[in-house]
């Protein structure tokens, strides 16, 4: 390698525009990686492809900034020297631009951009205006769509791969870049050499889920390739007292684990997920500082994961309940039967709550008495896009509630969407937001209510946690799943000196084969609030009674003794041998293998350039031959080297020039009186 | 850099080398090993000055001294290769038909075009190599003119390296010093000028390059016994 | 194999194995007696074994072209349908393309 380095230095340097570093490549000056973009990726169910996906080697297109409609129809009309990579802002960001845009057949990318010190859209939805419309028990009302910002995006195969970026530097970079090269002359744009950006998002699987797997499991090769992966990951369930061995009388407790979006690594789900699951969480936690004691009725607290993608975890947790399969608590077979009712937390936020029930059963007036749910705030046979839906599937006798924030329709303008964050939820750990408060107060409420279920008696009114603690709790939890993972609770529930990215976990489910971070995060810290901490032990002795080893108060190591759990979040499809991936039955989603993903940005030679060096190659190579050829073919006239030939100089060099050269005059005046 | 521009450079750098090769060389295989055997000598004056630059760490950063460097071990490896060739010279009587010690400035051309070839593809190659792609220099800093500027300094050098390989040897034959010098000091100064590039002033470098190209030629025709004038009759006549 | 420099029964001997040695599926080896021999069969003056070369190669001639003809019906065919015949046209692949249908 010290050779190559070293055989490079010379004459790279002496013919190259030198920079000082003498290690910079050429690839460097002509090439601007874009940082910080997140990509769209293609995803497939068992009829279609959705999503985005750059050519095998890249997409290239001519930037050009869209500011406004005007611009979009430029392009449309106008535009000479494409294809384009259009650069959208949010507020540009909409079904109706991109289908203008792919319809032109002229765009070879789109790059969404924010510029954060501009106001947010007022929604952005890229998810359907029913959410998994095709699955579950209830089918959504076309009229009144749950989701009536949705887009859906998501839904759709873009011909043109998509990334987007928040990266203030990248953003100036690129306006600086079209100002130069290709704002001014619009008409002529073709005859100069322009700013182009090029998108690498080339992704392996095509058609449908079925035609993928099957072509990843087809093994004729040696070198296997990889199309897609099934969506997947795990379920986190904690039962408040272990199970009976026969008999149970279940109440499920859920909530939903995981969001979706457009871009891969950015599904902050804040409104959609996080507020329901950080409730649950506190209830657990609340519910098992109470000390129940378990009779009859026990309580199952489940975080269902990837349920944006037809209820995947719910319906193989169904599936497995079912089969009598499900044994993720304490090895005892549950079975469907034994569930009494199950309670969601769906989406939560400040004020006004509902709730959604199916059924008839006296946990519903219990709840909406707890919660001071008024009358009209109870919609009865409503079952939202949630976990429910699978549980109704099964059993369509279940009584279930959904505590929810929202009536009919959402209230979160950006359900599945990059939008969804701390900001769009207004959540401020300083501030003594009266979200924290809220959440404490639903969670406290209902784990009182579970309580009286379980127990039959009044709930003790406990000193600690008190409801402040609570809130607490609940404002911590927020922090740490909206703003950054690198926060208290992720801390002291994990193992010590474990390294904490210091971001916004994306709560996007993710493929099976790779344990999602977020899932393991909130399991250890489900199993941290609700495990008995044994101080006496140490870590060795921790780990050989198969304990948890997590953090601790201080971080410097605590044993935690739990019954958290998890089970497999793997589509019941991708089990069932000979499973007909058009019947529907189950979530088939796939996501597909891709190599790299990464932007970068250049200038991109007009044709008039390409064409002259080709030219000038051409010619001069052309004309070199020939006249090299005539040269060769008359050397004997030029220098008579046929004459130099025959006859035969021994003498010495230095003389025998001489004599050569007025030789050679004479033989070659010679020839020509001859010729 | 597009595949209209990869090819482009490429015929413009090496089309010429290649159209000598074809015609001159390829013809008879004695010329062929002379060819790799200077080309050869060529890579281990590169291999020199590298070790020179990898050891000499504080000059690292100032190009100027790796390239005077570079120039005078490429000279001296020219005339190794003039030595051990005159000492081969017997031998390679032997093995071939042709008579070496009538035909050395054959010889000296095809070694001149050895080097070339050699320092051509070093040059270039890796040029060609690192920018294979969509772009072309100029976003950052440079002209898009970038590469057929390399690809012109490079068929420069080829050339260059060719007649000087003639002129060299003759000279060496002659003790014609002044030849010599004239050799190693264009080499030394054109290979300064392009220490200009740093300041993308590729108009001197490449201007100052090719009138040395000129000289250079028309000195290495004279040396190998072209006579300007009855060809310019002969061509005149046909 | 300069040919000016082999027998003629040599030339024979050769050009017959070669035409055996195509029906092993082996259509190139064909197409190389085929255009190999076809001066020694058409051009030569004659010889004794020539009658039987011109047989061997024409035979080698018209298999290769066969062979062509087949394969190049096959390679169209099976270029613009596989997509459209979808899991059978995987099936009978080696290498299945990515990102495409």
């Amino acid at each position: 390698m010290a050779k190559m380095t070293m055989e490079i230095w010379k004459y790279i340097l002496v013919l190259i525009i030198v920079n000082s570093v003498a290690t910079e490549r050429i690839k460097d000056m002509i090439y601007m990686p874009l940082e910080g973009v997140a990509a769209c990726f293609r995803r497939h169910n068992g009829t279609h492809q959705f999503g985005c996906s750059s050519s095998r080697s890249g997409s290239v297109g001519v930037v050009h900034l869209i500011e406004g409609d005007g611009d979009i129809t430029w392009i449309e009309r106008n535009a000479t020297a494409g294809p384009y990579t259009v650069v959208l802002p949010f507020d540009m960001f909409t079904r109706n631009t991109l289908i203008r845009l792919r319809n032109t057949n002229n765009i070879n990318g789109v790059l969404l951009t924010r510029n954060i010190s501009l106001e947010r859209p007022s929604s952005y939805s890229p998810e359907d205006t029913c959410p998994n419309r095709y699955s579950g028990y209830k089918k959504c009302n076309k009229m009144k769509p749950w989701n009536p910002f949705g887009s859906a995006l998501l839904l759709e195969d873009w011909s043109f791969p998509m990334f987007y970026t928040e990266n203030q530097t990248v953003l100036e970079a690129i306006k600086s870049c079209f100002q130069r090269h290709n704002a001014h002359d619009l008409e002529t744009q073709y005859q100069r050499s322009l700013c182009a950006i090029e998108m690498k998002s080339f992704m392996y699987a095509a058609v449908n889920s079925e035609s993928c797997i099957k072509r990843t499991d087809f093994n004729l090769n040696f070198n296997p390739t990889q199309f897609c992966d099934p969506l997947g990951d795990r379920n986190i369930h904690w039962p408040l007292a272990p199970l009976n061995e026969d008999s149970n009388s279940i109440i499920m407790v859920t909530a939903r684990l995981d969001a979706s979006s457009l871009f891969d690594g950015i599904s902050p789900g804040a409104g959609n997920v996080v507020t329901g699951l950080v409730t649950l969480i506190a209830t657990a936690y609340y519910l098992n500082h109470l000390n129940a004691t378990v009779d009859k009725t026990n309580v199952v607290f489940s975080l269902l994961n990837g349920e944006a993608f037809d209820y995947i975890g719910s319906s193989r947790m169904v599936y497995d309940l079912k089969h009598n399969n499900f044994n993720a608590l304490g090895g005892i077979n549950l079975n469907i039967d034994h569930i009494k009712s199950v309670i969601e937390f769906g989406q939560l936020g400040r004020g006004k709550i509902f709730l959604h029930s199916n059924g008839e059963d006296d946990i519903i007036n219990r709840l909406q008495n707890a919660l001071k749910v008024s009358n009209n705030s109870v919609l009865h046979d409503s079952v939202p896009p949630t976990s429910v839906q699978s549980f109704l599937e099964a059993n369509p006798n279940l009584t279930t509630v959904v505590i929810s924030n929202h009536g009919l329709q959402f209230k979160n303008q950006y359900y599945n969407g990059i939008l969804d964050d701390v900001e769009s939820l207004g959540f401020n750990r300083n501030d003594t937001s009266t979200l924290a408060s809220d959440l404490a107060n639903i969670a406290l409420q209902v784990a009182n209510e579970l309580y009286q279920m379980v127990t039959g008696e009044q709930d003790p009114q406990l000193a600690y946690p008190s409801l402040s603690d609570v809130k607490d709790l609940i404002s911590e939890m927020l922090y740490c799943y909206l703003e950054s993972a690198k926060c208290t609770l992720f801390r002291e529930s994990s193992a010590p000196n474990v390294k904490l990215i210091n971001h916004v976990l994306p709560l996007y489910v993710g493929v099976h084969r790779a344990p999602n971070l977020a899932t393991s995060l909130t399991g250890q810290l489900l199993a941290y609030l609700t495990g008995e901490k044994l101080f006496e032990m140490n870590e060795t002795m921790c780990h050989e009674n198969r304990l948890a080893w997590m953090g601790g108060a201080n971080f410097s190591g605590l044993c935690i003794n739990s019954t958290v759990n998890y089970s497999a979040a793997v589509s019941p499809a991708f089990i069932i041998d000979g499973y007909d991936m058009k019947s529907g039955v189950y979530s088939t989603w796939t996501e597909s293998i891709w190599q790299t993903l990464s932007v970068r940005m250049f200038l991109k030679p007009s044709a008039a350039t390409e064409r002259f060096s080709m030219i000038l190659g051409s010619l001069i190579a052309g004309i070199s031959f020939v006249l090299v050829w005539f040269i060769n073919n008359r050397a004997d006239v030029l220098f008579n080297s046929r004459l130099k030939a025959t006859v035969h100089f021994t003498t010495a060099q230095a003389a025998a020039y001489g004599t050569f050269s007025s030789y050679d005059r004479v033989t070659s005046v010679v020839s020509l009186i001859k010729d | 850099m597009t595949v209209m521009d990869f090819f482009g450079c490429a015929f413009l750098a090496f089309g010429p080398p290649l159209a000598m090769f074809t015609f001159t060389i390829a013809a008879e295989p004695i010329r062929i090993i002379i060819l790799i055997a200077s080309a050869f000598f060529w890579l281990i004056s590169l291999l020199l000055s590298s070790i020179l630059w990898y050891a000499v760490v504080p000059l690292q950063e100032n190009l100027a001294f790796g390239l005077v460097f570079s120039v005078l071990f490429q000279e001296s490896f020219r005339y190794l290769l003039y030595w051990v060739l005159r000492k081969a010279e017997r031998g390679l009587e032997k093995v071939t038909t042709t008579h070496v010690a009538d035909s050395r400035h054959i010889f000296a051309y095809v070694c001149g075009l050895g080097f070339g070839f050699m320092s051509g593809a070093f040059a270039l190659v890796n040029v060609l190599a690192d920018a294979v792609g969509p772009g072309t220099m100029g976003l950052l800093q440079g002209t898009e003119y970038f590469f057929i500027i390399s690809a012109a300094t490079t068929l420069c050098f080829i050339l260059l390296h060719t007649f000087w390989g003639v002129i060299f040897f003759s000279a060496l034959d002659k003790k014609n010093w002044g030849h010599i010098i004239w050799v190693v000091g264009t080499h030394l100064f054109v290979s300064c000028m392009t220490l200009l590039n740093r300041y993308q002033a590729y108009a001197a470098s490449l201007l100052s390059a090719y009138i040395v190209l000129v000289i250079t030629t028309v000195l290495a025709f004279k040396i190998a016994g072209g006579w300007i004038q009855t060809s310019i009759l002969h061509f005149q006549r046909n | 194999m300069d040919l000016s420099k082999v027998s003629n029964e040599k030339k024979l001997h050769l050009c017959k194995w070669y035409f055996r040695g195509g029906f092993a599926l082996l259509p190139f080896l064909w197409a190389v007696n085929a255009i190999w021999f076809s001066k020694e069969a058409f051009v030569a003056s004659p010889y004794e074994e020539q009658k039987q070369i011109k047989k061997y190669v024409i035979f080698s001639a018209v298999g290769a072209t066969i062979w062509t003809a087949a394969l190049l019906a096959w390679i169209i065919t099976f270029q613009t349908q596989r997509a459209v015949w979808g899991d059978f046209a995987d099936a009978i692949s080696y290498i299945i393309p990515t990102g495409i249908p």
